[in-house]
C-alpha cells in the first residue's frame, strides 16, 4: 500500500485480525460448501473445495500482509541510510 | 467448585435467554433491553455534547467543554497515525470518533450494577445484531469512501496483485465485517457471562477483579474496533504510489 502510515499499526493490525479472519474465512467456506453439497447431493466436492478456498484466501491474505509489512521496514532502512532524503 | 456447577449453568441459561426477551413492541417491532440501552446511551451522549457545546468559546471556559475537547483531540492523535496525515484523520473523524464514544459507553454500560437483570438496562455490544449493524456500516462506508476518492477505479484493487485472485479478495472483503463483529460480540458477551457466573459461585468481592478488566477490556475493544474500521478505510482511500 502506499500510503504513509506507521509500520508499528500494520503490525498490530495483523496480531489482532489476522487468526480471527481465518477461521472465520474457512468456517464460512466450509459451512457454504456442505450446504450446496446438501443441496445438489455431490457430497463431498463442495465442502473440499471451501476448505481449499478458505485455505487459498487465507494464504493469499498472508502473504499481502507480510509483502507490506517487508515493504513498509524496508522504507524505514531507506530512511536510515540515508537520512537527507 | 463442582457444587456451584448447576448454579453457574442456571445463571447462565439465565442470563443468556434475558438476551432474546422484549420488553414491548412498537408498530410490531420488539423492542428489548439492548435497544432502550442504546436509546439511554443515545440521550446521554447528545445531552453530554450539547450542554458542553452550548456556550463554546476558543479558549475553554467550562470543564465540559475542557474534557469534551481533550477525549476529542486523544482520538484525532490516535487516528492520526493510522490513517498518515491529520488531514485525512479529520475528514473521517465523525464517524470514527462517533464509533469509538458509542462502543465504549455500550461496552461500560454492561458495568453498571443490575446490568444483564433488571429490565430494560443490558450492554449493547453484548448482542450479535448490535456488533454486526456497526461492522455494516463500517463496510459500507468503507466502499463508499473508496468509490468516492477513487471513482471506478476503486474497483481496481479487487483483481490485484492478479486478476485470478478476484475470488479471494471478494471474500476477504465478506469476511472482514464477521470479524470485526464476531470480535466485539465475543469479548463483551463473555466478559458478561464470566462475571455473571463468578457472582452466581459467590456474590460479594469475586465478580470485582474481573469487572475491573471489564473497564480495560471495554476501553480495548472501542480501540481496536476503530482501529480497524480506520485501517479499512485508509486501505481504501490511499492513493497507490
Amino acid at each position: 500500500m502506499g500510503f504513509k502510515q506507521k509500520p508499528s499499526y500494520k503490525y498490530l493490525n495483523f496480531a489482532i485480525s489476522f487468526g480471527l479472519t481465518m477461521a472465520i474465512t474457512v468456517y464460512l467456506l466450509f459451512q457454504g460448501g456442505r450446504w450446496l453439497d446438501n443441496r445438489l447431493n455431490t457430497a463431498p466436492v463442495f465442502m473440499l473445495l471451501g476448505i481449499l478456498l478458505a485455505i487459498a484466501t487465507v494464504f493469499k491474505r498472508l502473504f499481502v500482509e507480510l509483502k507490506t509489512l517487508d515493504d513498509n521496514s524496508g522504507d524505514n532502512d531507506e530512511n536510515k541510510l540515508d537520512p537527507g532524503g | 467448585m463442582f457444587f456451584a456447577t448447576p448454579a453457574y449453568a442456571a445463571e447462565a441459561a439465565e442470563h443468556g435467554a434475558e438476551h432474546s426477551q422484549a420488553l414491548f413492541s412498537i408498530f410490531g417491532l420488539q423492542v428489548s433491553s439492548v435497544v432502550t440501552t442504546m436509546w439511554g446511551l443515545m440521550v446521554l451522549i447528545i445531552l453530554f455534547s450539547y450542554l458542553a457545546t452550548k456556550r463554546m468559546n476558543k479558549v475553554p471556559e467550562s470543564r465540559l467543554q475542557n474534557f469534551l475537547e481533550f477525549v476529542l483531540e486523544s482520538i484525532l492523535e490516535l487516528l492520526t497515525p493510522i490513517m498518515g496525515d491529520e488531514k485525512l484523520a479529520k475528514r473521517y473523524f465523525p464517524l470514527l470518533a462517533s464509533f469509538f464514544i458509542l462502543i465504549l459507553a455500550s461496552n461500560y454500560a454492561g458495568l453498571l450494577p443490575g446490568a444483564g437483570h433488571l429490565p430494560g438496562l443490558q450492554a449493547p455490544t453484548s448482542t450479535l445484531s448490535v456488533t454486526a449493524g456497526f461492522a455494516v456500516v463500517v463496510f459500507f462506508a468503507t466502499h463508499y469512501y473508496g468509490l468516492k476518492t477513487k471513482g471506478i477505479k476503486y474497483f481496481k484493487h479487487f483483481v490485484q496483485p492478479f486478476p485470478f485472485l478476484l475470488p479471494l479478495n471478494i471474500i476477504e472483503e465478506f469476511v472482514r465485517p464477521l470479524s470485526l463483529s464476531l470480535r466485539l460480540y465475543g469479548n463483551v458477551f463473555g466478559e458478561e457471562m464470566v462475571v455473571a457466573s463468578l457472582f452466581a459461585l459467590i456474590p460479594l468481592f469475586l465478580p470485582i477483579p474481573m469487572m475491573l478488566l471489564g473497564i480495560l477490556f471495554g476501553l480495548v475493544q472501542a480501540f481496536v474496533f476503530t482501529m480497524l474500521a480506520t485501517l479499512y478505510i485508509s486501505m481504501a482511500t490511499a492513493e497507490q504510489h
